[in-house]
């Protein structure tokens, strides 16, 4: 079992939620071969596809400001009958109903290959910075936050949040990481609904720092040291160190701060 | 102090704006302006007796904007002193004293200072215990400094890991609360009450610049590289150090957006380089930078896209709904925000995170690990940096300079170390 296969669940019971609350839901069925995929998209992906910065002046709509809200992460699984491979479900406005707005923005990916283990979960989760590899596609942040911009070029030929999910999923596919399947969620209702989204966003968080914890300790490192005094093995040492300055002052005797002036 | 050396290694370098660049001249002028006029403002407090606070830490300026306080940093006086002619006297003094030579070299300049009574007599001091430990050290040195022996104190605590105030919500309080007990402090001893309506104004202020702070930074990733990353370190004085909070300062970032859009949109790179060779310089800028990164340019198109003090973490907006909600955006702003302490107060896995990004977002081919004297905590990791580089596919150099001190390695040694690693890494 994967450790967040229970959170693909979470998810998909998510958009439940939004749908009986009657929110707008589109749902695309994209195809599921990486040549198929790739064709008919209005906008060039790769690593060169990229147009660099979008200005302000050429930009169709701002997704995720810190101030609208946002929440992305990435799911995967080892079983990729998890995945309901090539859906993408919009919840909310979609690019071309709003222009020069500043939407809220909530994007998961959930993606499924049998050889997706804790190895591989650093790069799954670099991949969702993908969007970089995107004609007229800006991802501006880190974190749990995801903040982009789509410029008004992009928006002209048409890119929709469609299109922008069948060109992540290619890229998803297309590299090396063996992702059989993908599934994707787009977020523009509300603040409100992205930060319900960012409740499991945040227990993701939890499962993926121990996850690289342990990475890094399989190779050697500590990266998380345990801060509290409590618990440090040297704190005896401290404690001395402490009851020689409090006698010290008592005495009114500091004789390192006599010496330095 | 002479204001001319300050501003060597402080402002940009590039002479070599053209016509159409008249504006960042002018942008470096203003600039001087508001140096000119903080340390006249000090000054001022000083001879007429009025509060002033000595802040011996990098978080919350728009606390004491908002109450108007005069106040000196600590950090800036030592970067003064550092880029002074007078850097290796200051340097060497602490050695007097019989402090360890492996002290990083700014944490000897505030020894200095402090010793030759050279900061300004304040009437409240106020530290935090945020990295490096030679800086908490210094805290303790000013503490217990006889002349200030009756001057009123207050640290600010701040706890480790703040990588995970998204998931840990008792550490952005705790340290909430001492932010509004360091505002109670200032409050007792400048004899001023805080308005939470003007604080709300000055945080409100405080976000639009950083907005566009933000913006500039974004910019900064188009290729070729549209100005000197040097620009990173104005914005970071203006914003987190001398006029935060202030519409001069929002007006100011909204001149240099302008400028670098335009520069941008004109496909102009830094005037008279071939920008070939995007580096990373993954630490804070050496005061003897100008003989260094202008070769570098120079000979092999090589361009610094982005250091440690100019990078600016995610954006934290201050939500200015509550008092609460102010100062707890203000702890998760100052916790996640200034540099070393994001670095040195962070999981190591925030600060690998933080470098991929880096090199992912400004297209970066290579990322130097200058390794300064005095940053233990970078010094620790520089073979999991190494690491993280090769399996990001971008090619890595550590130095083991000392950025302060050019004694310790010339700008001449390091200029043929980065030329060597250009040259074996195929991009010479």
């Amino acid at each position: 079992v994967s450790p967040f296969d229970i959170y693909i669940q979470k998810v998909n019971g998510y958009v439940e939620e939004m749908r009986a609350r009657g929110r707008q839901i589109r749902v695309f069925q994209a195809p599921d071969s990486l040549k198929q995929l790739r064709e008919g998209l209005p906008v060039r992906i790769g690593p060169e596809a990229s147009t660099g910065v979008i200005l302000r002046e050429e930009t169709f709509i701002d997704l995720g400001s810190p101030e609208s809200g946002s929440s992305a992460f990435v799911l995967w699984t080892g079983k990729p009958s998890l995945i309901k491979d090539g859906r993408i479900t919009l919840i909310g406005q979609d690019i071309a109903e709003a222009r020069d707005k500043n939407l809220p923005f909530g994007q998961v990916f959930m993606v499924g290959g049998m050889g997706l283990t804790n190895e591989k979960h650093r790069a799954v989760q670099y991949l969702q910075f993908a969007g970089n590899r995107i004609e007229g596609y800006m991802a501006r942040c880190s974190g749990l936050n995801l903040w982009v911009r789509v410029s008004k070029d992009a928006a002209g030929k048409g890119v929709c949040f469609e299109s922008l999910g069948k060109a992540l999923m290619a890229i998803y596919k297309a590299d090396s990481l063996g992702i059989e399947a993908v599934q994707v969620v787009f977020v523009t209702s509300s603040r409100e609904d992205v930060e319900l989204l960012n409740d499991i966003a945040k227990q993701v968080q939890n499962i993926s720092r121990e996850i690289v914890r342990a990475d890094w300790q399989n190779r050697g490192y500590d990266v998380d040291c345990v801060f509290d005094c409590r618990a440090c093995e040297n704190r005896t040492a401290c404690d001395d160190i402490r009851r020689v300055l409090r006698r010290q002052e008592n005495d009114g005797k500091n004789e390192s701060s006599c010496r330095l002036q | 102090m002479e204001q001319e050396k300050i501003k060597e290694g402080v402002l940009p370098h590039d002479s070599e704006w053209n016509d159409s660049d008249k504006v960042f001249d002018q942008l470096n002028k203003d600039f001087e302006a508001v140096i000119a006029k903080d340390i006249l403002t000090v000054t001022e407090a000083v001879q007429n007796g009025k509060p002033l606070l000595g802040f011996f830490t990098q978080g919350t300026p728009e606390i004491f904007a908002a109450l108007d306080l005069p106040r000196w940093f600590a950090a800036t006086m030592q970067l003064m002193a550092l880029r002074s002619e007078e850097a290796p006297k200051i340097i060497d003094f602490s050695a007097q004293l019989g402090l360890t030579t492996f002290m990083c070299s700014y944490v000897k300049a505030g020894v200095f200072l402090l010793q030759t009574g050279s900061f300004p007599t304040p009437t409240m001091l106020i530290g935090a215990t945020e990295p490096c430990d030679g800086n908490v050290a210094l805290w303790q040195m000013a503490s217990e400094y006889r002349p200030w022996a009756n001057i009123p104190k207050f640290l600010i605590d701040i706890p480790y890991g703040m990588d995970k105030l998204d998931i840990d919500d008792a550490r952005v309080r705790y340290l909430a609360e001492q932010i509004k007990a360091s505002t109670s402090f200032m409050e007792e001893h400048c004899g001023r009450k805080m308005d939470i309506d003007h604080l709300k104004e000055v945080c409100d202020e405080s976000n639009r610049a950083r907005q566009l702070w933000w913006e500039f930074q974004e910019l900064r990733r188009a290729v070729p590289t549209p100005v000197s990353f040097l620009w990173g370190q104005p914005v970071y004085a203006l914003n987190q150090v001398l006029a935060c909070g202030k519409p001069e300062t929002t007006e100011w970032m909204q001149r240099l957006v302008d400028a670098t859009e335009k520069r941008v949109k004109e496909r102009k790179g830094i005037g008279g380089v071939t920008d070939k060779i995007r580096l990373l310089w993954y630490d804070l800028t050496p005061s003897w930078g100008h003989k260094l990164f202008p070769q570098l340019e120079k000979d092999f198109g090589a361009v610094v896209s982005m250091e440690m003090l100019g990078w600016m973490p995610p954006l934290t907006p201050i939500d200015t709904s509550t008092e609460e909600a102010i100062y707890e955006s203000l702890a998760k702003r100052y916790s996640i925000g200034p540099p070393m302490l994001r670095q040195g107060m962070a999981s190591l896995d925030t600060y690998c995170n933080d470098l991929v990004h880096i090199v992912n977002d400004f297209k970066i081919d290579a990322v130097i690990l200058p390794g300064h004297v005095g940053h233990k905590n970078t010094n620790a990791v520089v073979k999991i940096c190494s690491d993280v580089c090769r399996e990001t596919g971008v090619p890595s150099l550590f130095l083991g300079c000392d950025v302060y001190d050019e004694r310790y390695m010339t700008a001449n040694e390091v200029y043929e170390k980065i030329g060597r690693f250009l040259s074996a890494t195929n991009f010479a």
